[in-house]
């Protein structure tokens, strides 16, 4: 009974998102989606191209066709996506485009990894799937001013979320552990390092200086935290503020690596910033948007604003001003720079809290 | 816009609690035999271990080109023959399509063309035969820096024949 009270508790009094809190975090999500986290159209007809003999799918579904469809095929689902994120971005039968972004998604990328390597960017796929049931669009939304029923925020799909994020880092970690990592003569993530900068050409930002230096104590160092963190990760998804904790290690963790291996995982941010506390960014936008006599413009604020600054952030990437490298390519570099820039933020905010608590 | 009920979500939470380790299981079974499934909710392992002391190598995995007359035109890497493939995706695409091959005869005729014509797109000249080479270079630390010791030359086969 009381295992039975703990598990409810959990599910659904993990978080409370608030309708308008939510509809935020749904219309910044549609815009990272539809500026940077859609495939990269380009590559379609390079893939309608190649000789049958290099579709090599994965075991699973993507083993009932057996080559690759033709380039309008990969476009028509591709508008299907985009689409689909635009009904997410106004509000326009909400659940059903979530479920259709997450659907296109899946389709886009079984036949994308079908050249012989899956990557592992499911988490594009699971947000817009699990966040469909959280009434994401019950606000600053087309479906609410067509409806007057009220529905609540739900904040189990948030806990459903944190579950495979925090089950996903562990099967990262405990892979790790099977490898041989927690070793102490033996040194992974210099290995990966050096595999990176000289088989994969990742020889950008700081991966050069760290090339260099002989600092065994550093890299055992690295791989313990590196298997004790996705590790842990499982283990923190049982309560919201150690979910919250490890979400701001896991940006910490893929800036040093963005920095350092040149692998960015920018596909994994969408997910991490359902874990804001978007309804005190909603209080507090409203409150500033007040002086401004423009409150109930909130939505369309917040929209533009993120809109205007992502769309700079991606004209600046592909115009190759300020970096020629496509990898990691500009937009990866200053996102999770600005995720950098928020979790340090929210760390000193807390920290401050926890000092006056302490004091008083 | 309905939501589900409580009694509904616990069991959707219970399903995922059960399939979430079965899945996993399965992936590491399929994976050791055949290749990683996929759709699967795993994260990249990153397992392998290419340190060891002061000792370290390197594969190196090349395509390359001869002129007509045998002499090697060009060598490219992976990531400059098969330029179109994501640089994440270029190491599982070696490993699925040319890894397990010895010989250019385990390619189908329209792959070879597509070898060779990509070939000749690149060096701007008709193409020799092609060869996908695989040799590993052993390095070590010696003042901070990383020296090549020896590069030996594991698996060397051709993967187009030229002037047909």
């Amino acid at each position: 009974m009381i295992a039975n009270d703990r598990f409810s508790k959990w599910i659904f009094d993990s978080y409370h998102p608030t309708a308008k809190g939510l509809a935020l975090y749904r219309i910044f999500t549609a815009l990272m989606f539809l500026i940077f986290l859609m495939p990269d159209a380009t590559y379609y007809s390079d893939m309608a191209d190649f000789p049958d003999e290099f579709f090599s799918p994965p075991p699973g579904p993507m083993m009932f066709f057996s080559e690759f469809p033709s380039a309008w095929f990969f476009y028509t689902i591709h508008v299907l996506l985009a689409l689909s994120w635009v009904g997410v971005l106004l509000g326009y039968k909400t659940r059903f485009c979530s479920l259709a972004a997450a659907g296109f998604m899946l389709l886009l990328m079984g036949f994308i990894f079908s050249i012989g390597k899956v990557n592992h960017q499911m988490l594009l796929v699971l947000v817009p799937g699990f966040m469909a049931f959280s009434n994401w669009g019950a606000t600053y939304s087309i479906d609410s001013s067509n409806s007057d029923i009220k529905v609540k925020a739900e904040g189990w799909p948030i806990v459903l979320l944190a579950l495979f994020i925090g089950f996903m880092m562990f099967t990262a970690g405990f892979a790790k552990i099977l490898g041989g990592w927690l070793n102490f003569d033996t040194f992974a993530t210099e290995g990966h390092l050096l595999n990176q900068y000289f088989v994969r050409g990742r020889t950008e930002l700081l991966s050069g200086f760290m090339v260099r230096p002989q600092m065994p104590w550093m890299w055992g160092l690295l791989d313990w935290a590196t298997v004790m963190f996705e590790v842990g990760f499982l283990v923190a998804v049982l309560r919201s503020g150690w979910t919250r904790l490890f979400v701001c290690f896991a940006v910490l963790f893929h800036f040093s690596t963005m920095l350092t291996l040149n692998i960015a995982f920018l596909v994994n941010f969408p997910a991490y910033a359902a874990f804001l506390p978007w309804d005190k960014i909603q209080r507090y936008l409203k409150t500033r948007l007040s002086s401004f006599k423009i409150t109930d413009s909130l939505p369309l604020a917040f929209g533009s604003t993120f809109f205007i600054l992502f769309a700079v952030i991606k004209i600046i990437d592909k115009s190759a001003v300020i970096m020629t490298v496509g990898e990691p390519s500009f937009d990866e570099i200053t996102i999770i720079g600005i995720a950098l820039i928020i979790v340090i933020t929210l760390g000193i905010g807390k920290t401050r809290e926890l000092i006056t608590t302490v004091r008083s | 816009m309905d939501y589900l009920s409580e009694k509904i979500v616990k069991r959707i939470f219970i399903f995922f609690l059960i399939y979430l380790p079965l899945q996993y299981a399965v992936v590491g079974i399929v994976g050791y035999y055949s290749s990683e499934p996929w759709p699967a909710f795993v994260f990249p392992g990153f397992k392998s271990i290419y340190v060891y002391g002061d000792t370290y190598q390197i594969n190196q995995f090349m395509v390359e080109v001869e002129s007509p007359d045998g002499t090697v035109l060009r060598e490219f890497t992976p990531q400059q023959f098969f330029y179109e493939i994501p640089n994440s995706q270029v190491t599982g695409f070696l490993r699925s399509n040319l890894d397990g091959a010895d010989d250019f005869e385990a390619f189908d005729t329209e792959t070879r063309n597509w070898f060779r014509e990509r070939a000749q797109a690149l060096v701007g000249v008709s193409p020799g035969d092609l060869y996908y080479l695989h040799r590993r270079q052993y390095m070590t630390r010696f003042d901070n820096k990383l020296n090549i010791d020896s590069v030996k030359v594991l698996n060397r086969f051709k993967i187009a024949e030229g002037n047909l």
